[in-house]
């Protein structure tokens, strides 16, 4: 009998535990950076439209049917879709694998993130934020393939961020990721709040949201801003990262699954729109105080985050060691309840299928994506952060959520029993709008992503890198994945079904 | 801010945050039952 056979799986203390957990994994470092320049660079209020759209007919109804796919077979994604179809395990170790690279760069981000909380004090980072960020800190190289060394400046935030996350994942399920998410995720609205109300008292704060927020009806006619609207949605909420599987598959059996998708879904949705009202109001100050356009300020991403607010901190007429501890705070508590979800996938999967205690899975999918982080940690990190980055979102998560919902839909074709699965229990049932959006909408539009994608990929290389860095580290890491998916197919089960789901 | 930024703040916060609120009010209607 292996080491976990005898130990009854993980659960969550309370539904409440449950939906926290689910929020705190969907609410990550994107919400805050990520999405208000995309509604910024897509139409404005106009983009609300496809993004409500993109919503209600591709993220909640993946997100429940994944909810409904860990509860119902009570499993990793491994063990859900090799139920489905003994054949298609792989794919469930594809994800896990995509999911596993996203948090060896995603605690690396983290460890700026709690650097800057420490800079934030006194803004030690100067006048000149971007040389900070780029020269002192990451120590970027001059060249792509320029490795350099370990840079010392983000070692040691890197050993603390491994220390925290690695403590809370040893704890579990419910003492560790539900209690974290319990108390960070209210912590970081509340931080939130206090941004968004000094942004929206700050001057130029109302030339900001005009800008965010004044609608341009004509790009809706342009294709790219639906791609847009559905590809926020898909990184946003965070399906087929295959966490919502193994989260659901610590809830008691045929727990009510589809309100909770709308909850979460909608915390997830509520909470980015809000913060881009923040975002927007300091980018209204930053440019009042520059006396420049709100569009010669906007950013998004590492840059919004670690140049961008650090010169709004800068400029900040009172309390700016208090407003960075508060953005920097806000993103801590964001990205640490979503890295301990990122990094429970690999944990569940190798748990499920290799029977090894929690201790020990921690310490092997732990120990490995430590290891592996250390390569952006080098003074060429940031490019290959910044390629793997682009082509494992692009070719790992959004090309296995597309076969995903084929596989369901159409390979074995068990939409209609998931949804009566979930409806035993539902307060909300799911109707024929939910089966319409997983067989038809959702698989066109991802195959239109794709397709788009590829294009671009070979019209426009990304960032102007080499093209020896994006084929090797950006399209290997994309193939390994896949390979990383049928190798662990091919190992024999060290448990059984019961074992697994008991 | 101006009226039309107003209006698409007003139908971002109708929809999400009003959608928001009314799945919370579900789950609290039905006792918290799982």
């Amino acid at each position: 009998m292996t080491e976990a056979a005898e130990e009854q799986r993980d659960q969550f203390g309370s539904k409440l535990g449950f939906i926290m957990a689910a929020i705190g994994s969907a609410i990550g470092l994107g919400n805050i950076w990520r999405y208000p320049y995309v509604v910024y660079d897509n139409g404005g209020g106009a983009f609300l439209l496809p993004y409500f759209i993109a919503i209600a007919t591709a993220g909640i109804p993946i997100l429940i049917m994944e909810y409904i796919l860990g509860n119902k077979y009570r499993g990793s994604a491994p063990v859900a879709y090799r139920s489905l179809s003994r054949r298609w395990e792989w794919l469930g170790w594809w994800q896990g694998a995509v999911t596993f690279l996203i948090g060896t760069y995603y605690m690396v981000i983290i460890a700026w993130v709690l650097a800057y909380l420490y800079y934030s004090i006194g803004s030690q980072w100067g006048s000149d934020t971007e040389g900070f960020f780029l020269g002192d800190f990451v120590g970027l190289s001059d060249s792509f393939w320029s490795v350099g060394g370990i840079q010392l400046k983000v070692l040691v935030p890197y050993l603390i961020a491994w220390v925290i996350v690695l403590w809370l994942l040893i704890r579990g399920v419910s003492r560790g990721i539900q209690l974290a998410s319990m108390v960070l995720i209210p912590l970081m609205a509340l931080m939130m709040l206090i941004i968004v109300i000094r942004g929206l008292t700050l001057p130029g704060a109302g030339e900001g949201l005009s800008v965010l927020l004044t609608p341009d009806f004509g790009e809706l006619l342009n294709p790219q801003v639906w791609i847009a609207a559905y590809g926020q949605v898909f990184f946003s909420i965070g399906v087929a990262f295959s966490i919502m599987i193994a989260y659901s598959s610590y809830l008691p059996r045929r727990s009510e699954l589809p309100n909770s998708g709308f909850i979460v879904a909608l915390s997830n949705s509520g909470f980015e729109f809000f913060a881009a009202l923040g975002v927007f109001s300091v980018l209204g100050f930053l440019a009042v105080q520059q006396n420049t356009q709100v569009n010669e300020v906007v950013g998004e991403g590492v840059i919004l985050a670690f140049v961008t607010f650090p010169q709004i901190i800068n400029q900040l007429p009172a309390l700016n060691s208090l407003f960075g501890l508060l953005f920097f705070g806000a993103l801590l508590f964001a990205g640490l309840t979503s890295a301990v979800s990122i990094l429970e996938v690999g944990i569940v999967a190798v748990r499920d299928k290799f029977g090894l205690s929690r201790n020990r899975a921690v310490a092997l999918v732990g120990g490995l994506a430590f290891l592996v982080g250390f390569v952006y940690i080098t003074r060429g990190g940031l490019y290959y952060l910044d390629t793997i980055d682009h082509f494992i979102n692009n070719y790992g998560l959004v090309l296995s959520g597309l076969i995903e919902v084929i596989l369901v839909a159409w390979v074995v074709r068990q939409l209609r029993n998931l949804q009566e699965f979930a409806n035993e229990n539902a307060y909300i049932r799911l109707g024929s709008w939910w089966v319409l959006a997983l067989s038809t909408i959702t698989p066109v539009l991802l195959i239109i992503i794709t397709a788009f994608n590829i294009y671009n990929e070979f019209a426009n290389p990304y960032e102007g890198y080499p093209a020896s860095g994006l084929i090797l580290l950006g399209g290997g890491a994309a193939v390994l994945v896949i390979v990383v998916g049928f190798v662990l197919q091919a190992f024999g089960w060290r448990r059984s079904t019961e074992e697994v789901s008991r | 801010m101006s009226a039309a930024a107003w209006i698409f703040f007003l139908v971002g916060a109708i929809f999400l945050w009003g959608g928001l609120v009314i799945s919370i009010v579900n789950y609290l209607r039905s006792g918290r039952r799982s």
